[in-house]
């Protein structure tokens, strides 16, 4: 892995672990959220969580050429150090990554907005029964937006296993809400 | 049409719960506190070693709010009013040492004091240290542990704030100490 050492510039380039570090957060915010609540299933200490990281990698004194994956990972064991000293899993299983609230804009005809609250509340459910590798596959896939071999780099772990993981959570998911899908397609 | 693709358009359709606008402001604040740390590393001065220290880094970083009791509040509140008060009446002179205290008891004692610690070798601006305390006091009746000796009850809040100002590496840490006693007086009987 390639990376970016402190060197002869280090006030240039601890400000460019700053700037790249700063960049990484503001355009995944919401997929780094979303990975260390699906892992803590708290809020909360998701919110720990990414600050941790981040302070973590603030000290760090080289940055890989492709920072995302390394601010993911850092992310997740951030969120699974929280989740091994809090000891709080099962007192808070229950918390989604979903909002409980339908998303905006949708649809306006109320027996159209029934069936989608229904496929919604299914497809929550089911997500948050998946087993967490399943669950941190989709949200890395879907909700971060990363790539396969992004998410092979921040599992460190091979592609095809990754790649074969996430097909196997949206099996997973399809054979939970694959009646409310076809009703909805009636 | 696939149901995984179906899935996979359902799934970016759902509704993520966000992350609290605090968030922003933690991350923002990992940021500048690492930011002053990396001014202090240039000085190699035991301060500028202690102010740069995990300990004094994660005690700058702004954690997750607490909830904190109401008169703790209150009294940190008045604390900051009358000291904020204080030092606009005095102005902050340069080598003040202590300003004069009001009574140990009554609605706010204030005492400000400024110290300006060891210098680093390249600290041309130097850092502020700035105490505050605040008690109070109330009586809370007579108790009778026999009946020759009755006692009189005062209870006595106190609130011990220290804050650090280095304007140059922008570093500002702040400890807050809320103690609470009880003080028995014996009465005289009459």
């Amino acid at each position: 892995m390639g990376g970016v050492s402190k060197g002869e510039g280090q006030r240039r380039s601890e400000g460019y672990v700053r700037s790249v570090l700063e960049q990484v957060y503001r355009e995944h915010r919401q997929g780094l959220f979303t990975l260390a609540l699906a892992i803590i299933r708290c809020p909360h200490r998701a919110e720990d969580a990414v600050q941790e990281a981040m302070a973590r990698l603030w000290q760090s004194t080289d940055l890989p050429r492709d920072p995302v994956p390394y601010v993911f990972s850092a992310v997740r064991n951030a969120a699974i150090d929280q989740t091994r000293r809090a000891a709080v899993r099962h007192r808070l299983e229950s918390t989604s990554i979903f909002n409980g609230l339908p998303a905006a804009g949708g649809p306006a005809d109320p027996g159209t907005a029934a069936i989608t609250a229904e496929r919604h509340e299914k497809l929550r459910l089911a997500v948050d029964a998946l087993p967490q590798a399943e669950r941190e596959a989709i949200v890395m896939r879907i909700y971060a937006g990363l790539k396969f071999e992004q998410m092979a780099e921040t599992l460190g772990e091979p592609l095809p296993t990754v790649a074969s993981r996430y097909r196997r959570a949206l099996e997973m998911l399809s054979r939970r809400v694959r009646p409310a899908l076809e009703a909805s397609h009636e | 049409m696939s149901n995984e693709h179906d899935i996979e358009t359902l799934l970016r359709q759902m509704p993520l719960k966000k992350p609290s606008p605090s968030l922003d402001a933690r991350v923002t604040d990992v940021f500048a506190v690492g930011a002053a740390g990396t001014e202090t590393r240039r000085a190699n001065s035991p301060e500028t070693r202690r102010a740069n220290s995990p300990e004094t880094r994660r005690a700058n970083i702004r954690g997750r709010p607490h909830p904190m009791r109401a008169w703790l509040i209150g009294a940190v509140g008045g604390a900051l009013a009358a000291a904020a008060a204080v030092i606009l009446a005095v102005g902050l002179p340069q080598n003040m040492s202590k300003v004069t205290p009001g009574p140990q008891s009554g609605p706010a004692a204030v005492e400000v004091a400024r110290g300006v610690p060891q210098p680093g070798p390249a600290a041309p601006v130097e850092p502020v240290r700035l105490e505050q305390n605040w008690s109070e006091v109330s009586y809370e009746g007579l108790v009778f542990p026999d009946p020759q000796t009755p006692l009189q009850t005062f209870r006595r809040r106190t609130v011990d704030r220290v804050q650090f100002f280095d304007p140059q590496r922008n570093i500002r840490m702040e400890t807050t100490v809320p103690r609470e006693e009880i003080i028995f007086v014996k009465a005289s009987m009459q």
